[in-house]
């Protein structure tokens, strides 16, 4: 810790820089491009989500027989369902099951998730044998065989979904944490913290969490990504939401059938929407994790 | 070496540099600057010294002032977003920032040696030393078979590392600081160059470990002749080992002095200030201290640099940066009332300002 | 006057490597000293001798394997938990690194108030309301309490240390290396802070430095590390001027000089020093000490008073020493180099 070695490295050692969102964050945008992109995107789907009432054109669970299996036109520009239901309707409604699972479970997972790793790593001994053990457990699975077990085992509904997803993606946010917090308790802010007489839930609360947030706020950006694809999968193979919720990954597995009939719109649209939402989500958290690590680029 | 290189530069200024054989090395007007997201911060300002032929010059300074970008300046080893803009570094008859990057590869490590602060961390943690040292023989000496061992153990010998055998078959983690300092040491003597640049060779050891690797700087060039320029923050250090000294301030060099006349006679406010500054065991009174902080050299301050912190600053400091005068032959200053200074009988003014913590 | 602390027979073991090892590296071994109030105990020696781990074993920052603290009258290594936290105000510690000794996403002002108000001594607005009061008067900039620590310099930093430190009027204060991270011309500014706060308050330091000039400065008494064990303890004057044990005459003699012209020959140790893990009996000096011969390592070696207020861990010096002079030759010998072996 504090031998000479630590000392006068201003140019040779990189502290985790300080950054100041209100300052920096429009100058950084301004150099990666593809990240603001990223940002535009997920904000358009956000706001896609919560004014679908006021953007669809149509009532996405209103049928018509007349206008059954449309292609897309003018009236229907993503076409229609076998039920004469509006396919563009149904996307921008899905955008709020799909957004409310990825965020819920992201939620879930990160602060479960924090709580256990910074609790084995702060405490470490019995603690981080037990809590890591059952950690290492969930990991023993492929990720997404443990999704559609607990998914499977709890039978399928919105709310059982994210607590899936959410389990699953505890590991990671545990094994973060727990690496941050065993890498800074021995700061010499920690210790100061406690001569200061801080106790010991606090030192961790008060001093170590707010110090180890940043990388784990970065990881979060990456796992919406995942976790939509996830639902996505969990409801095409109908573990997760039943019809007819306009949920994307259920309209794509509704739609598959038809592909080969040449109805290819009921799936493609959809399908698209989950792409474009992934891929904003991991353009986001691949900038972050460079704006926190400016040398990773380099190497 | 070319004197046909045009300029005023501080060249003409070191008596030494009229004896053109007795310099190794000539800055002129070298400039640096890293870019940033505004205006490039300009980190070296016109850099003018030479080092003196086998004579151990410490340069001295405050963190940030520059010493560490002066040596991979004149290297020609500096990153992005750092970069030499403008200057020369005469070497041997040749201005090393005109050299093709080959030429100057053929330079490092063959003519001029480098060692670090952190001693381990430049070693390479997957060779044991004493591979890394047959190689440097062999390229840059062009050795063969059992004479690289003889020499590898003779230079081992020579920086006084005990039992060279064992050592040269180590790993540098296998190895202390101190250790892995003086293997460094080696592998920068087994290539025979002129000059050896040292950046903070002593700060991350413990002090009885320092003054052995210090001890060990001065024997080499006491016996082998080799010019060193030693970058350090410690007066100390500088009072122990070198002929001469370069005292740097924010970027620009503000004096220049063979060591016993630095220490005698103090001729710019800021090197007087330093040298009262430091803690003393006879002389328990209030420590002086040089008010202010360092400035930051984004926007440094106009005229003189050293003008805001300055006990002796007049308007003209801050309006006309000084120019070089000498004090006596080998010892310049960069101050319009270094002559004030020299004839204060006060040490560092400590009169003049009142030095309240 | 009874001493601010005393400390007995302080010992710190660390475990090394699996749970059922039986190495351990002895990183404290049997430290005891006393500070009065008023007064600056400095702590030298070697990296790795365990000066920081004196440090945070004296406060209970760590628990010390043996020993015991005991601060004006109290036992602190026998304090339940929560009277240990409110025994924190009394004795506060300086850390090395001032970036590194703040947090870097909390308030200035925050971070001196809270042993305040986390020691009882006050409400947390009165705290806050103290913390701003105190570093106005370290001239520190007018907003600093509402800054962060990467908004101040690190002189400015290291007083907003002291600061925290002080506030709570402590009897005694830890200062690990305070300087060794900051620049001359801002070392002087701590220095002579570090002075005035002392005779104001008379506070009892515990001064831990590898600078022997600044020690020199400072200290009133110094002692001197070696392995986890102090070697050599006395006035400051005497450590200076006749250092007994061969550890401290090379130590004293490796300080740089003050001015070219004194460069001077000097007593160096060869070698490095040997393992903290498990040490041999004996003194922990004998293979880099010149003086060493086959009796150094008969035993373990005793702390001797040889002059009042003067005590030395050599074996050859307590019993050859004549009004604390000795002047011995070197002999050459190292311990596992017995012809007779
Ligand atoms: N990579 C970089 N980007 C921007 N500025 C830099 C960089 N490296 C160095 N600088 C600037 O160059 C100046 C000089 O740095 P340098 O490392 O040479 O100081 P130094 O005198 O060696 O200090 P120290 O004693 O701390 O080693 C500093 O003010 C620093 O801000
Ligand atoms: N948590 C730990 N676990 C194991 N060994 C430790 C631990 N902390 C310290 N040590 C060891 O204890 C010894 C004393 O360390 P300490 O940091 O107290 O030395 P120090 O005198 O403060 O050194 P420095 O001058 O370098 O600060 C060292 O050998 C160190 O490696
Ligand atoms: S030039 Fe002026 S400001 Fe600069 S050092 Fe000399 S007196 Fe001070
Ligand atoms: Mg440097
Ligand atoms: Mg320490």
């Amino acid at each position: 810790m504090a031998t000479p070695e630590a000392l006068n490295l201003p140019t040779t050692v990189a502290r985790e820089p300080i950054i100041n969102w209100r300052t920096d964050l429009g100058y950084w945008l301004g150099r990666n491009p593809v990240t603001a992109v990223g940002m535009a995107v997920v904000v358009l789907l956000v706001l896609m989500a919560m004014f679908a009432p006021l953007l669809a054109p149509y009532d996405p669970f209103a049928t018509d027989p007349r206008v059954s299996l449309q292609p897309p036109s003018w009236s229907h520009p993503f076409g229609t369902g076998p039920f004469g239901e509006d396919i563009l309707s149904r996307v921008m409604y899905g955008a709020r099951y799909d957004l409310a699972i990825a965020f819920g479970a992201v939620g879930i997972a990160l602060v479960l998730g924090c709580l256990i790793g910074a609790v084995a790593g702060f405490w470490g001994g019995v603690f981080d044998d037990v809590l890591m053990r059952v950690v290492e457990l969930l990991q023993a699975f492929p990720q997404f065989v443990l999704a559609m077990a607990i998914a499977g085992a709890l039978g399928p509904s919105f709310l059982n979904l994210i607590i899936a997803i959410a389990v699953t993606n505890i590991p990671i946010y545990a094994h973060l944490m727990r690496v941050r917090i065993l890498s800074i308790k021995g700061a010499q802010f920690a210790v100061a913290a406690a001569s200061s007489g801080n106790s010991r839930p606090r030192i961790l609360y008060r001093h170590l969490l707010p110090n180890s947030l940043a990388p784990i706020f970065v990881q979060s950006t990456l796992q919406p990504g995942w976790a939509i694809l996830s639902a996505a999968g969990l409801s095409f193979i109908g573990l997760g939401i039943r019809l007819p919720a306009p949920e994307w990954g259920l309209m794509v597995a509704a739609g598959s059938s038809r592909i080969i009939s040449g109805q290819w719109w009921i799936s493609l649209f959809p399908g698209l929407f989950i792409v474009l939402a992934v891929m904003a989500f991991n353009l986001i958290g691949d900038g972050l994790q460079d704006l926190l690590d400016p040398q990773r680029k380099s190497t | 070496m070319s004197s046909s290189a045009a300029g005023k530069g501080i060249a003409g200024m070191d008596a030494a540099s009229t004896r053109d054989s007795s310099v190794l090395l000539d800055v002129r007007r070298l400039r640096t600057e890293f870019a940033t997201r505004a205006e490039p911060v300009r980190v070296l300002d016109g850099l003018d010294f030479t080092l003196t032929n086998h004579h151990i010059t410490g340069l001295v300074g405050e963190s940030g002032s520059g010493k560490s970008v002066t040596a991979f300046s004149l290297l020609r080893l500096l990153r992005p977003p750092g970069n030499v803009v403008s200057g020369e570094v005469w070497f041997r008859g040749r201005d090393l920032m005109s050299l093709s990057e080959k030429q100057m590869t053929a330079i490092r490590g063959r003519e001029i040696g480098m060692i670090f602060q952190q001693p381990r961390a430049s070693l390479n943690p997957v060779f044991r030393v004493g591979d890394v040292l047959n190689h440097v023989l062999r390229l840059h000496r062009g050795m063969k078979g059992d004479a690289v061992r003889r020499e590898a153990f003779r230079v081992f010998q020579e920086v006084g590392l005990p039992d060279p055998a064992r050592i040269l078959r180590s790993y540098p983690h296998e190895l202390s600081g101190g250790m892995c300092q003086r293997v460094m040491i080696a592998q920068v003597l087994a290539g025979q160059p002129k000059l050896l640049i040292a950046d903070e060779p002593t700060t991350a050891l413990d002090v009885t470990i320092q003054m052995q690797i210090v001890h060990l700087l001065r024997s080499i060039r006491d016996r082998l002749g080799l010019t060193q320029l030693l970058i350090t923050h410690d007066l100390g250090l500088v009072g122990e080992m070198c002929d001469d000294v370069l005292v740097m301030y924010a970027g620009e060099i503000v004096e220049r002095a063979p060591v016993v006349d630095l220490f005698d006679q103090p001729s710019h406010p800021y090197t007087r200030g330093l040298l009262a500054s430091r803690a003393n065991r006879k002389d328990r009174d209030r420590l002086y201290s040089i008010p202010g902080t360092v400035p930051s050299l984004v926007a440094p301050p106009t005229g003189c640099r050293f003008h805001p912190r300055c006990p002796y600053a007049r308007q003209i400091c801050s309006d006309v940066a000084p120019a070089p005068e000498h004090v006596s032959a080998n010892h310049w200053v960069r101050c319009h009332f270094w002559k004030d200074v020299v004839r204060d009988p006060t040490s560092a003014g400590r009169d003049t300002v009142a030095a309240r913590g | 006057m009874p001493p601010v602390v005393e400390v007995r027979d302080l010992r710190k073991l660390y475990r090394i490597g699996h749970a059922f090892s039986r190495d351990y590296v002895h990183a404290v071994d049997g430290v005891s000293f006393a500070i009065a109030s008023g007064e600056t105990l400095a702590l030298v020696g070697e990296s790795g001798s365990g000066k920081s781990t004196v440090a945070r074993t004296v406060l209970r920052l760590e628990a010390p394997t043996a020993g015991e603290t005991i601060l004006d009258g109290t036992s602190v290594t026998r304090a339940s938990e929560h009277a240990l936290r409110r025994m924190r105000a009394r004795m506060q510690m300086v850390f090395q690194d001032p970036y590194d000794a703040l947090n870097p996403r909390m308030r200035i002002g925050e971070q001196v108030a809270e042993p305040l108000w986390l020691s009882g001594k006050s409400s947390r607005r009165d705290a806050l309301h103290q913390a701003r009061e105190f570093l106005r008067g370290l001239h520190l900039p007018a907003d600093a309490d509402r800054r962060y620590p990467h908004q101040l310099s690190g002189g400015q930093l290291q007083r907003v240390g002291i600061a925290r430190a002080l506030v709570t009027e402590p009897s005694l204060v830890i200062l690990d290396e305070p300087t060794s991270a900051l620049d001359v011309s801002v070392q002087a500014q701590i220095i002579n802070l570090l002075v005035d706060l002392q005779a104001q308050r008379s506070l009892a330091y515990l001064f831990i430095s590898h600078d022997l000039h600044v020690v020199g400065y400072l200290a009133d008494r110094v002692a001197v590390m070696y392995l986890g064990q102090i070697i050599e303890l006395g006035p400051t004057a005497a450590i200076f001027e006749r250092p007994g044990h061969p550890y401290t005459r090379a130590l004293i003699s490796a300080a740089p000089v003050d001015h070219p012209r004194e460069r001077r020959q000097r007593i160096m140790l060869s070698g490095e020093p040997t393992s903290p893990i498990n040490p041999k009996p004996g003194c922990r000096l004998a293979t880099r000490c010149p003086f060493a011969l086959p009796r150094c390592v008969e035993r373990d070696i005793d702390l001797t008073e040889v002059l009042p207020g003067h005590t030395v861990r050599c074996r050859r010096f307590a019993e050859e020493h004549q009004d604390g002079v000795w002047n011995p030759a070197p002999t050459g010998w190292k311990p596992g180099f017995d012809p007779a072996a």
